[in-house]
């Protein structure tokens, strides 16, 4: 399930793109799901563990991904500790909700992420509250941003 | 600063147009929309100025913002127009909110 902490949370990785870049391994970058989100979110396609093709840069290293995918990724495998997710976009939102359908993890969130239309599961832990959808998410996650 | 400020800055991929108008701008927009690869460029034309490739034509002078020691490098910026990218922690805190 994904779990959502709203606010401050100082035990949180607050820049996820730094911890990508001294953690990540080559694994990470060829796994499917991986792959998927990068040519999803990035517009880029993995040719190999250390080379990308992206549209705008041609050649690139993982390191050069945006930083919502590495934040995605970092999640994805390391689902053991917490990141700060709002550093990703809302084009994010939907692979967020799908790294929790596979495994539990916990994100930090600073502000208000759009995750669509589609109905959900999302545990706010800090109202301890499981919601459904945005208009359920809205009023609780509202008064935990402020 | 008050008033607008018009900032161009490009290499041979990339290329920003765009006018800043407040006395705090927030850039926000989906990932791999090109935040970081500005703020990068910003940074990179600071440091090596038409030797990084990169051409800038700004109203006023660009500075990136970054890093624990935030405010003694802002201590020693004046009428510079300020970039920071959101991965620096002391943007949510009280202390930069004065001193911003």
């Amino acid at each position: 399930m994904l779990n959502i902490f709203y606010g401050d949370m100082p035990q949180a990785i607050y820049n996820p793109a730094v911890y990508f870049k001294n953690t990540y391994t080559d694994e990470w970058i060829v796994d499917n799901l991986s792959r998927a989100m990068i040519e999803d979110v990035d517009r880029s396609t993995v040719l190999g563990p250390r080379v990308i093709d992206s549209p705008v840069f041609g050649g690139i290293s993982p390191l050069e991904l945006s930083g919502g995918v590495k934040t995605l990724i970092a999640i994805y495998k390391m689902p053991e500790l917490v990141f700060n997710a709002s550093v990703c976009g809302d084009n994010c939102a939907k692979w967020l909700l799908k790294i929790g359908e596979l495994q539990n993890i916990t994100i930090n969130l600073r502000h208000l992420m759009d995750f669509g239309d589609e109905p959900f599961e999302i545990n706010i832990l800090n109202a301890n509250q499981i919601v459904h959808n945005m208009k359920e998410l809205l009023p609780i996650a509202g008064m935990l941003v402020r | 600063m008050k008033g607008h400020y018009k900032i161009v800055i490009a290499n041979a991929k990339v290329r920003y147009d765009f006018t800043i108008r407040r006395n705090i701008t927030i850039i926000k927009g989906n990932s791999a929309t090109g935040k970081t690869t500005l703020i990068e460029m910003i940074r990179e034309y600071y440091e090596a100025g038409p030797d990084s490739g990169i051409t800038l034509k700004a109203d006023r002078p660009c500075r990136i913002l970054a890093g624990r020691d935030w405010k003694i490098l802002l201590s020693t910026i004046h009428q510079a127009i300020v970039f920071i990218d959101e991965g620096n922690a002391f943007l949510p805190t009280n202390e930069f909110a004065e001193s911003a």
